[in-house]
């Protein structure tokens, strides 16, 4: 190996080189399954709290726990069928909101109603809509309990 | 021992970079290159890490002892090659996190880790990284 081959412009160089050749499909594919990755991220948040094991979780889904196994490895692709069994396996539900891609993810407050002492008191909650329809969005996943308010 | 690293991806909100040890560089670029299905996995890889997801059957702790806490490992078609980059993450003045991948093992054939993935995993723990270059 030579020197210059060590240089740190040069690995930079190599590894753009290297991955830089993927089609527009390839790209899109990549980004199909990480939507996948981002729905198993939160399942496997879920089934650490709730203490469920991937065979649990594949007896639940009626399906082989090699297939978890591969879907969780990201050799099997998600479907929205196996994302339904989840829910019911984990009795939870996913909530999907979009961000701007370049935007900084926060934590979302939590948000406490005014307390309301007379029966004249009221409040008034104003909901802006997201534009989902721009196209430098991105999905956030999280999962929440079925019953949760 | 002090190591130079040079950051290769950053994610779409500048919190977290990929970037790779200059001086195992090449061997790294050998094994993801090796096939079009190991590139397809290592961008997979790099998308969860830069994503800010966590899924341990791609990306997860080997802290094998107090002083590896900070090492992590990509993992590569587990269950079959098993492949592993293993990989020290920093924050650097910025609060950015960085992973830097710092060595190889191209086939683990066993659950456990073995003398040579300990050694291995240990002599990552001991790299110091005082050059971290910014992608140009």
């Amino acid at each position: 190996m030579s020197a210059s081959k060590n240089s740190p412009k040069d690995v930079q160089h190599a590894f753009d080189e290297l991955l830089g050749g993927f089609s527009e499909e390839e790209r899109l594919e990549q980004q199909t399954r990480l939507i996948g990755h981002a729905f198993l991220s939160e399942v496997e948040r879920v089934m650490n709290e709730q203490g469920m094991t991937r065979k649990g979780l594949a007896e639940h889904m009626a399906v082989s726990p090699a297939f978890v196994s591969r879907l969780f490895s990201g050799d099997a692709p998600l479907s929205d069928r196996h994302k339904a069994l989840m829910q019911r396996a984990l009795d939870i539900v996913f909530e999907v909101r979009a961000r701007e891609l370049y935007a900084v993810p926060e934590e979302q407050p939590e948000f406490h109603y005014p307390e309301v002492k007379s029966p004249t008191d009221h409040w008034v909650l104003y909901i802006k809509r997201p534009d989902y329809n721009r196209s430098d969005a991105v999905l956030q996943v999280s999962a929440n309990e079925a019953n949760a308010a | 021992m002090n190591r130079e690293a040079q950051i290769i991806r950053t994610s779409a909100d500048g919190r977290r970079c990929i970037a790779v040890d200059v001086a195992t560089a090449q061997e790294i670029l050998a094994f993801i290159g090796q096939s079009q299905r190991f590139k397809n996995k290592f961008e997979d890889i790099v998308n969860v890490i830069l994503g800010g997801h966590r899924l341990r059957d791609l990306y997860d702790k080997e802290d094998i002892d107090e002083k590896s806490k900070d090492i992590r490992a990509m993992k590569f078609f587990k269950g079959q090659e098993n492949g592993r980059i293993y990989c020290k993450e920093i924050s650097i003045a910025d609060k950015r996190c960085v992973v830097i991948m710092a060595a190889v093992q191209p086939k683990k054939k066993t659950n456990k880790n073995s003398v040579r993935e300990i050694n291995l995993i240990r002599s990552v723990a001991g790299y110091q990284y005082t050059k971290i270059h910014e992608r140009k």
